[in-house]
This record gives structure tokens, sequence and C-alpha cells, in this order.
């Protein structure tokens, strides 16, 4: 018995060693960056990190594909992240609010960085208290697809207005014998984008002068409204049915890529997709606007992909050197045109690389929209956003009507602290 | 019962259903496995597949680091028995075969500390590891099994052990062997099985467990085969084919060990829920 | 007599050593610090902040906690007595005399126990898929109605229980063997007594198998109590994009008390917050297996009446 456990235990510290040597402490100049992408759009990154690495003899970037937000911050938290990691404006003020990033000023000013060059809608949403706090790469505003063929055939124009969207939509679905959905018209799927550029689009604002939190405002109102008169035409439980066996940018069950829908709201990414992988017949056209109200004509969220450094890094000039280097006009291209973005940088947008990107002609001009808006800068955004989604879902599934429906966001949105 | 076989047929009917429908999940698993996916997509669903491919399993192991998983996994899973085999026994043995009045404040603790919610301790344990700089690390998943936490193996030994002779132990005793000598050459000798039961069921606890994996490792490299399951399946291209090839891979280790072990599995559960 | 009582003490010490190490560090401990952080507030990177009982008076309205309550009030009260029961019914089915293939069955009933809880939910995610799931297939072939399982906010749980029923195996191989424990003299002599089977289950059966019941009643308590993994990762396949806030399933009929739990420490890492959910965890859990214990006198009958 005494020798059974003598080896396992031998076996155990032989082991444990292994496991841990495995996972050996890093050198000096390794900069590890953690980022959201996988699959192609990560290929173009690790390109871009290879070309860093083999320009200079100071730092190592190693480079994690990490889809997954939450465990990124858990392990920021934890002091067991990365060096860079990879996020969206919207969250930069609740982490910076938590202590959890890294001011960039020094870094900026000893390069001679400056944010002359970018699209100033989104120079905002990387600050925080005045300090930056991130570098945003990309812009990304929604624009609506519409498949030129199904409307076509229903005999309808495109869309220009909010009214017009509607009767669009409900005159290019069909269903089939069995009351099942056949076609979607309207701009149903992917859900999560509607509500927050249909806000803007149609004139609304989430937070009112004093930075209180308003759902209730008539944008998101008339955005509802119209939504949940769609759904009173064809049904809650079809429309759910179809979309969810829809996959998003699936070739083979995306909607829209399958040409089974209509109208659909979708960023710069869309197009390469549908470009590469499918022959649908589509235009991308400015978000519509209220037929009353042409002068919010071209409105919509913009926001971008960015990079933080944790306040908790253990190579922070490591990581300002590639985030540096990352966002200059050279790699910036490289990167956006690869992932069919928009870059940051307007002297950018006149790089040949674009001369031929997709639909990149249609996003730039809408950019320059004075309608466009980032969503409220505020540390408490990932609260509010939930109980946004929620109360819009009573409102999305006939169960309340928009106005209350609002009414009871801004109310509980008024006790979060 | 002895009455006469008709009145037997609506049972086994039923069973025989039940069976099925019980089976028929893994049969899915399996046969989708091995479909393209065309056929995947095909409505109904046909059982066997008109044609067999393995492209499923190889996009598994090219999507996910099975290997590196499997690795991760094993060596957390092995830790853990041999910590509960090594610890357990010897706990269970001071509360039922050891003369001493500790053992009656102790056990009530024991039977407290197995009904206790993971969530009521997993902040402050992942704060004090975070505070020792464990996080990130194996050390979390593998030191609570070198202190007898989960404390349901040494419930289930010192069960099985109030059971044992203790003429037996008398008859050391009065030769003058000490409690150790008596615990290692006579006792635990006699109890293999339900240490077998104790290695079986902290392989299953282990090989399964997510919440842990998921609170305390970090980098991809270091993920068990659930979390890596789990962030399979997340994200954004959900094919069907290689996700339940990687399902029945992930379930492969445990079920080969029911089938190997079946009698131990039941004599555990049985030990436990029949004599409590 | 001293010395050897001494003697014995030392070595019943030494033999515990490390679960009292263990139980000390791994749980006194942090029950004390749960209770002690519940009172604060603080995310992980800063320090806590002493704020008495705000932690408290927030979730009772906190409508995400209220709801979170409900779920697993749900699973408790429905899902547990149903899964036992249909446990129970399956045991008697297969505990009957000349039962072709007992062990087979056995088997089958068992495995799915063992299967790992993650691959457990993908392996359901897929059946229950509207498209590609066999479940509507058949529902469908059957001329039944066929719920969307997943994204339909009544069907969710619903979803949950047919997962909770496909893993009962292990309540059944204790029913059975606890059923296998009854002598037959006693089944003998209600049978030439004339007793149906209605009243041979209640009188006889029922009693036998009573601390099994209370068993697994306690055991099931404290699992749902806890119950995370299946509702983590079915929540978290079905979302199609990387949106933070987005979790609880559908209409937040997923969001159970574990997953909140975890999702306020760890995703709006309000510590301090979830300490509190977990101090009444702690609490509503104590008193749920007392109070299970303490009835459990009157209907419980230990080696047979």
């Amino acid at each position: 018995m005494k020798k059974i456990v003598m080896l396992i235990v031998l076996i155990l510290i032989f082991t444990v060693v292994f496991a841990t040597a495995c996972d050996s402490s890093k050198e000096r100049t390794e900069v590890e960056f953690w980022y959201l992408w996988g699959g192609e759009e990560a290929e173009i990154v690790e390109n871009l990190i290879e070309r860093f690495n083999e320009s200079q003899n100071e730092y190592t970037v190693v480079g994690s594909s990490i889809p997954d937000v939450q465990r990124i911050l858990v392990s920021i938290s934890a002091g067991d992240g990365p060096d860079i990691a990879g996020n969206f404006s919207e969250n930069v003020a609740s982490y910076s609010d938590m202590g959890m990033i890294a001011p960039l000023d020094a870094h900026m000013e000893k390069d001679g960085f400056t944010f002359d060059d970018f699209a100033p809608g989104i120079i905002n949403a990387v600050k925080y208290n005045g300090q930056t706090m991130a570098l945003p790469i990309n812009l990304t505003t929604f624009m609506m697809y519409v498949n030129v063929d199904l409307l076509e055939a229903a005999g309808v124009a495109v869309p220009k207005t909010t009214e017009e969207m509607l009767d669009v939509a409900i005159k290019t679905t069909s269903v089939g014998a069995d009351g099942s959905i056949e076609v979607l018209g309207y701009p149903d799927f992917p859900n999560v984008y509607f509500l927050d550029n249909m806000t803007f689009a149609m004139g609304g604002n989430f937070t009112d002068a004093a930075g209180n939190y308003t759902p209730d405002n008539p944008g998101t109102i008339a955005a509802l409204t119209n939504f949940a008169a769609y759904r009173q035409e064809f049904g809650v439980d079809p429309i759910l049915a179809f979309t969810s066996s829809a996959r998003y940018m699936d070739p083979q069950a995306d909607p829209f890529m399958t040409g089974h829908q209509a109208l659909r709201i979708d960023g710069p990414w869309y197009s390469v997709a549908l470009n590469e992988q499918t022959d649908i017949n589509y235009v991308a056209i400015p978000l519509p606007y209220p037929a009353a109200n042409p002068e919010f004509e071209k409105g919509g969220k913009v926001n971008s992909s960015i990079f933080f450094i944790p306040s908790n890094a253990r190579n922070e000039d490591g990581a300002w050197a590639f985030l540096n280097w990352l966002h200059q006009v050279p790699q910036m291209v490289e990167f956006c045109a690869g992932m069919g973005n928009i870059p940051s940088r307007i002297s950018a947008w006149s790089d040949p690389a674009f001369a031929n990107a997709v639909d990149f002609a249609e996003y730039t001009a809408y950019l320059g929209s004075p309608n466009l808006r980032p969503m409220p800068v505020t540390p408490t955004m990932t609260d509010f956003t939930k109980i946004l989604a929620d109360f819009a879902e009573y409102a999305m599934t006939l169960q309340m009507s928009p106005e209350d429906a609002m009414k009871a966001a801004a109310a509980e949105a008024a006790n979060i602290r | 019962m002895k009455k006469i076989r008709i009145s037997n047929i609506i049972p086994q009917i039923a069973l025989l259903l039940l069976g099925l429908l019980f089976i028929a999940p893994f049969v899915f698993m399996l046969s989708t496995s091995f479909k393209l996916p065309s056929e995947i997509f095909e409505m109904p669903p046909r059982l066997i597949p008109r044609v067999f491919t393995l492209e499923n399993y190889a996009q598994a192991f090219m999507t996910i680091p099975f290997f590196r998983y499997t690795l991760n996994t094993f060596l957390i899973t092995f830790a853990n028995v041999a910590g509960q085999l090594i610890i357990a026994p010897m706990i269970a043995y001071s509360l039922s075969l050891i003369d001493w009045s500790g053992k009656k404040i102790i056990f009530p603790l024991v039977l407290v500390g197995m009904m206790i919610p993971q969530q009521v301790t997993m902040i402050p344990l992942y704060m004090t590891f975070f505070r020792l700089g464990l996080t990130g690390s194996f050390w979390p998943l593998i030191i609570p099994a070198f202190l007898g936490i989960p404390s349901l193996y040494i419930f289930l030994l010192r069960q099985f052990f109030m059971g044992f002779p203790k003429s037996l132990i008398h008859a050391a005793k009065v030769d003058g062997a000490s409690e150790i000598r008596i615990f290692y050459g006579i006792v635990l000798p006699l109890c293999k099985p339900a240490l077998v039961a104790v290695s079986i069921f902290t392989f299953l606890y282990t090989w399964t467990d997510f919440l842990n994996p998921l609170l305390y490792l970090s980098r991809s490299e270091m993920y068990t085969l659930s979390i890596g399951l789990q962030a399979f399946v997340r994200e954004r291209y959900v094919e069907w084919g290689p996700l339940m090839a990687a399902s029945f891979l992930f379930t492969l280790p445990v079920i080969i060990l029911f089938f190997a072990a079946q009698r131990q599995f039941v004599e555990g559960i049985t030990l436990s829920g029949v004599k409590s | 007599m001293n010395n050897t009582r001494k003697r014995n003490f030392i070595t019943g010490l030494l033999f515990a050593a490390p679960w009292i190490i263990g139980f000390i560090l791994l749980q006194l401990y942090p029950m004390a610090s749960s209770f002690y952080y519940s009172f604060t507030r603080f995310n992980i990177m800063q320090s806590p902040v002493f704020i008495g009982l705000d932690n408290y008076t927030d979730l009772l309205s906190d409508r995400l906690f209220i709801i979170a309550v409900q779920n697993t009030l749900y699973m408790l009260l429905i899902t547990m007595p149903l899964t036992l029961a249909c446990a129970l019914g399956i045991s008697l089915l297969l505990n009957i005399n000349k039962i072709k293939g007992m062990s087979i069955y056995r088997t089958i009933f068992y495995v799915p126990t063992v299967v790992p809880p993650v691959a457990l939910s993908v392996l359901w995610f897929f059946i229950l898929n509207p498209r590609v799931g066999f479940i509507n297939a058949i529902l469908g072939f059957l001329g039944l109605p066929q719920p969307n399982w997943l994204s339909d906010p009544a069907f969710t749980k619903p979803s949950l229980i047919l997962i909770a029923l496909w893993t009962m195996g292990n309540v059944i191989v204790i029913y059975l063997a606890s059923l296998k424990e009854i002598p037959s003299t006693q089944m003998e002599a209600a049978r030439v007594d004339g007793a149906g089977s209605l009243a041979m289950l209640r009188n006889i059966i029922l009693p036998w198998i009573s601390p099994a019941i209370l068993y697994t009643l306690v055991v099931n308590t404290i699992f749902y109590l806890q119950y995370f993994t299946q509702a983590y990762v079915i929540t978290s396949a079905s979302g199609n994009i990387n949106d933070p806030s987005h979790f609880g399933g559908p209409m937040n009929s997923l969001n159970f008390y574990a997953t909140y739990l975890y999702h306020t420490a760890f995703v709006s890492f309000r510590m301090g917050s979830a300490s509190a959910m977990a101090v009444i965890l702690l609490f509503a859990g104590g008193i749920m297996t007392f109070v299970l214990f303490k009835t459990s006198r009157k209907w419980v009958h230990y080696g047979g009446e």
C-alpha cells in the first residue's frame, strides 16, 4: 500500500512540474495581445503582429484569439490578463471607472501621437474624465441592406422613410402554406442591431443634457412602434420560429445571405461577406428617417473597435509601441481593408486599398452625417443596455406598448448606481 | 409477483419505449457526428448517414486544441483522484475507527460542508487564490482535493468504515500495533472496493467540472475540455457536425469508465443513498 | 486509561488534520468572508467600501434578482418533484419480477448521468433546435405543434425539465436498490390479504423507501439551488453576437440564482452584491434542508416501520 502511495505522489509531483513548466514565465520583451476576432479575421491580425515583430528588436507581440469579452475581463481583474485587450467603445467608460485601464496620454505625448487625423465623432468615445483611455482602430456604423430582387418582385421601391420601410417589409414578406414565414421582409434579424441604430435614425437620444437615462425618448418609442407593427402583422411566433433557426453570417443559415430577407441592418463587414460568399443583388442605403422629420436623415449609431492597455499590464511600453504602430496609416489600412472596416483616420479613406472595397464610398459618405451618434459615455452602460434590451423585448413581443415599456425602463434606469 | 405473463406486457412495452427514448439522444449525437453538413440539415433526420464521414472529427481536432485540453483535463483529474485517495481515507478513518471525542464535532461539520452551495464560498475563495497569485493556474483546482474537499468522499468512506469488523482492529491493537499501521496495513487493503468507488466518482466529478475551470482558467492553453467545448459552441460559426463529434469525444472516457466499472458505480451510489 | 484517551485524541486529530485545515481555509473562512463582503461594495480591482445593508435592500428591489429567485423556485417546485416522481415510476416498473433485461435498462437509464454537463447541454441544444433537432421532427411527424424550445420564453424551462428527466438515472438506481430491500414476505402477505397495487404502494413500498426519498430530496434541493452549468451553457450557446448584456436567456427565463450571482460577481464586478446573494442562498439552503429533515419525522420510516 505504501509503495503505491509513494508512486502516486511521485507521479503527481512529476505531472505538476510538467504542467507548470509548460506555461513558463514570459520573457521581458513579450507583449500579450488578446483580440476578439477569430477565423479569417484573426489571420489578418496575426499577419500584422508578425510584421511588427519583424520590424523591430525590442518587443515580441504574442496574439491570442479570445472571442469572449467576459473571460478577458475576468483575467484582467485576476491580474492574469494581457498587455493589450480589444473591446468596443461603449465599454470604455465603465472599464475606466473600475480602474481597469491605463491612460495613454503620457505615451501619446512622448511619441507625438495625436487625434488630428481621426474622425471627430469617435474621439470622445475613447476618453473618460478628460483622459484618453483607448485607441479606436475603425469606425463602425450601420446601413440598411436591401435585397433588390425581392423588392422588384413585390413591386416596391427602395424605402427612404420609416413608413416606407414598414410598407416594403410587409409587402416583401411571404408566408408559406403552413403559416410559417419563408421570406422575412423586416430587419428583424439580427435583433440587436435594430434598436440603437433606429433610435438615432428617428432622432432619439438615450441620455438627456443632464446625463439621465432616457429610454423613453420619442426616437426609441417610434422605432419600437414601427417594429411592433410588423410583428403585429405577421405574428410574433412565426417570426421567432424563422429567426431562431437563423445563424448570423453563416452563408447557409443567414436569411439575408440565402435570399430570404428583404431588409437588413448591418455593418461594413457584412458587405464583405455578402460579396465574397453570395451572389445576392443588394444595395446599402442610409437608415430611413421619419417622413415628418427629414432633418433626421442619415442618422444612426457610430462606434468603434478599440484597444486598451489594462492598468495591471506587465509590459505597458511594449503594448504602447505596438498600438502606436498599428494605428499608423499603413497598418490601419491593412487591418481595415482586410476586415471590411472603415478606418478611423480620415486620411486613410483615400488609400487605394479601399478604391475597390465594397460599399466603401457609401459608408464614408454616410460617416460625414451629423446625425450619427455614439452611445452615451457613462460607466453604467452595461446595466442600461440590459434594462433597455429587457423592456424593449416586452414591446417587441407585443406584451407591452412601446410607451409603457420604455417608461418602465426609464423608471428602472433611474435607479442604476 | 408470479402473475401470468400478459400483465407484464404493458410494463415491458412502457420500459421498451422509455429505453428507446433514453438512447435516442446518444444515437443522434453519434449519427450526426458522422454526417456531412448537408445531411445534418435534412428533415426528417436520418438515423444512419447516407455518407459516412470522419470530417467532423477532423474539424473538431483542428478548431479546438483537443490534445492540449485533454492533457489539461487529465492532469487536473489525476491530481484530484490522487489527492482524495490519499486524504479522504485518513479523515474517514479518524471519524469512524479511532476512538476520540473530536469526531462527534467533526462529522456533523462534514455533513454541513457537503450541503453548502458552491456559490457561497466561490467569491472569497477566488479572492484568496487571487491574493496568493494562484488564479490562472491549475492550483485552485487541485489544492481542495488534498484537503478533502469536496467532503462527500469522506462521508462515503466513513459510512463504509463503520461497517468494518472491529474484531480485526482489536486483535491488532492487542498485538501492540499503532493506529497508522492498523490503518495502512489492515483497514485500507480490505477497503479496495470503496477506494475504487471514490476514485471513480472523483474522476467523474473532476472530468466534467465546469464552474471551477471557468473561474480560474483564463488562458486558452490551460482550458479543460468542458471549457473548450463551451467556448466552441458559443462562437459564431456553429457547425453541428464537429460540435457533436467534440461532445462525443469529451463524453467517451467517462462512458468507457462506466462500462469498465459498472458495478462499482452502482455500489457507490447505493452506498450513499441507501445507507445514509 | 487517561493516557490512551489522550493518545487516541492526538492520533484522531492528526488523521483529521487535512480536513481541519481544509474546512477552515476553504469553507469556514470563505463563508465568513462572504458575510463580510456582503456589507461592502467592491470590484476586484479596488478595495471594499463598507455600505451596511445597502446590498440587501437593493436586491429586494432588483427586478433581475426577483426573476432569478422565481426561476430557481420553478426548478425546485416543478422540475424536482416531477423528476423524482418519474424516477420512482420507472423504478417501480423495473422492479417488477420477470422484466427482461433489467441490468440493460439500468445501464440505459444511468449512462446519461455520467455525460459531462457541458456536453449534455450542447447535445440538447442540438436536439431541441427547431431546424435540425429530432425532437421537433418527431413532434412534426406526430402532427403535434413544434415549439421554439430554446427561444420561446415559455419553453426554455421545459427544455431544462427534459434534460433533467434524461439525467435522473442516479435517482432511479437509488430507488431501485431501495426497492430491492423490501422483504418479499411483506409484499406477499399484503397480496394474499387482497391489497391492490395502489394500497401496496402507499402502505408498504413508500414507507420502506422513504429514507431514500428523503436523501434524493435533500441532494436535489442542494443541486437545484446551485443550478448553473446547463443554464449557462445553453444561454451562452444561443447568443449569436458578443453582447455582454445578453444573459438570462429569452425574457430572462433562464436567469437562475447561481447564474445571476456569477454574472453579478464576474461580469458586472459587483462582488459585494454577489456576496449578499451568496449569504441569502446559504440561509435559504439551510432553512430548506432543516425543514426537510424536521418534517421527515412524519413520513420517513427507518428500517421499515
